[in-house]
């Protein structure tokens, strides 16, 4: 049964068109494998066991009946626990939100709902998607599938795991710095942070207006466009929501020797980056030159520019949103989150204006470096996973190659491109122009393809029976 | 936040005049957050020019906020 677990959505969809695939024996496959190993891994808060098997049989008839609905017609897939689900517990992974049970679904749920895919449940996350690895919530942090001793990274921790693991075929996460990216990248997954507007928010528990994205985290980049071609679009009740034509996510299949790449060499450089995280994005970048693509050295701000501009404007909207908690109620807050949040109670209005300004100058910036490169590309993360609760903390002088493009909203994805000594996953981050989410995918795509890296999956089973 | 806290205790009087009432374990982390934002507005206020610069972060031509038409 596992085999059906590390389908790609690609291959299992195909198989389910043909009906060579039942959407309740595949839905069986991963609620038995949540079963077996959610306990060491923590990746899920809520499983939705009867949901799931009723919405599994209502997309087998449906498919028997001839009325197929796309990709993601019986596909299993998990939302992070900020995504509003109605009627279902959603927390945040806050004892704050502990009961809450929503009245309205998030957007991207309805979406995803009307596609047929079913939902086998609430993953877990960084407490309000920023509190970090903390061990004094309700529920425990997700662990790394690919080494339980390691963290998954965060924020959208469970669904980095579920995915990585085999228990979802694909997870829903958010990015405000890095949150789907950062997971992606130490689990091993493909993760996209959409243009900013290009995916609704509405129904996802905010944590900064203007810097949060919804997207979706997969096994692989293909995986990700067939979620994109569902998820992309204009909605109107979310303000910052983009009415543009939406990209051709099924022309990933192209090839990419007409794309020009920039390696964001400086960047990467005056960073602290293990050797072999350095090894696997120079072996990467002979990779697409070997698909024909140009690759070239950009010069990008410096991470500091950026990380001064997200950490005002992320910090004053993020204590905006929690203000009335944090005063009447901190004791309901994790300890990391409260540390994180309540120093945006200092910023001056002043300097997030003038923090919003700085934004302005540096999406100018990138624009003009990207006049000369259609994509830029640079290690996703500057190690592989930490051991659990030791990911380094949030501070000014730590570079991040994530936050860069929640400032600018471009498109960002992470692909894994290698392993590290210790056998986790290496990624590197594949940076687009806006509304250019395809081109960032096909980049992706093509190098999964020409790479073997997807071949690889965690060994849970192992584990799981060394336990027992 | 002008200047930045130097102390624990200058910390918690700041943070207690926009009523948030911070116990004692939490302000170690806080304090280093705190001072990160201060240098970080600092530098926003050093790279201010008067140029013509909008201000950004809210597009109504391309949001659904208000029709184009």
């Amino acid at each position: 049964m596992n085999e059906l677990c590390f389908l790609t959505i690609a291959e299992a969809a195909k198989q389910i068109a043909a009906r060579k695939l039942s959407p309740v024996d595949l839905t069986k496959a991963f609620l038995d494998r949540i079963a077996s190993l959610n306990p060491q891994l923590n990746a899920y808060l809520l499983v939705l066991v009867n949901s799931a098997l009723a919405d599994a049989k209502q997309a087998e008839t449906e498919i028997a009946a001839g009325k197929y609905r796309g990709p993601l017609h019986g596909i299993p897939i998990a939302l992070k626990d900020i995504y509003c689900t109605k009627g279902i517990r959603t927390t945040a992974h806050s004892a704050l939100l502990k009961d809450n049970i929503p009245t309205e679904d998030a957007f991207t749920r309805t979406l995803l709902a009307d596609a047929g895919a079913i939902l086998l449940g609430k993953t877990a996350t960084w407490e309000f998607a920023i509190g970090g690895t903390s061990f004094d919530l309700p529920w425990p942090p997700a662990r790394n599938p690919w080494n339980t001793a390691h963290d998954p990274g965060g924020s959208s921790s469970g669904s980095g795991a579920a995915v990585a693991s085999g228990l979802a075929m694909a997870a829903m996460g958010s990015d405000t710095g890095g949150s789907i990216r950062g997971p992606s990248a130490l689990c091993g997954l493909a993760g996209i942070k959409p243009t900013y507007g290009l995916v609704s928010r509405r129904g996802i528990l905010p944590l900064s207006f203007s810097l949060d994205h919804a997207g979706p985290m997969c096994w692989t980049a293909q995986d990700c466009a067939l979620m994109m071609s569902v998820l992309a679009g204009h909605d109107p009740l979310d303000a910052g929501s983009a009415n543009v034509a939406i990209p051709d996510f099924a022309s990933i299949n192209q090839h990419i020797s007409n794309l020009r790449i920039g390696y964001a060499r400086s960047m990467t450089e005056e960073a602290e980056v293990d050797s072999d995280v350095l090894k696997a994005m120079q072996a990467g970048l002979k990779v697409f030159e070997s698909l024909g693509a140009r690759v070239c050295d950009v010069e990008l701000a410096p991470s500091l520019a950026f990380a001064d501009v997200a950490s005002l404007i992320s910090r004053s909207e993020s204590y905006a949103i929690h203000e009335n908690d944090l005063v009447n109620t901190p004791h309901l807050f994790g300890k990391i989150f409260r540390q994180r949040i309540a120093p945006g109670a200092l910023v001056r209005a002043s300097d997030y204006i003038n923090a919003m300004r700085g934004r302005t100058r540096l999406v100018g910036q990138l624009a003009d470096v990207m006049k000369s490169v259609d994509l830029v590309v640079m290690p996703a993360w500057p190690t592989a996973a930490s051991k659990l609760g030791e990911v380094p903390g949030m501070s000014r002088s730590k570079a991040s190659f994530m936050r860069p493009f929640n400032v600018t909203g471009s498109p960002a994805l992470s692909v894994c491109n290698g392993f590290s000594a210790m056998g986790l996953p290496l990624s590197m981050q594949i940076v687009g122009r806006p509304f250019e989410d395809h081109i960032v995918l096909r980049a992706g795509h093509a190098f999964e393809v020409a790479t073997s890296f997807r071949a690889r999956r965690p060994s849970l089973e192992v584990e799981a029976s060394a336990a027992a | 936040m002008t200047i930045a806290p130097m102390t624990k205790t200058e910390l918690a009087a700041q943070l207690a005049l926009q009523g948030l009432n911070i116990a004692e374990d939490d302000l170690d982390g806080m304090l280093s957050m705190a001072r990160d934002l201060a240098e970080s507005a600092r530098s926003m206020r050093c790279k201010h020019e008067y140029a013509l610069e909008s201000l950004s972060g809210f597009s109504l031509a391309k949001t659904g906020g208000c029709s184009d038409e």
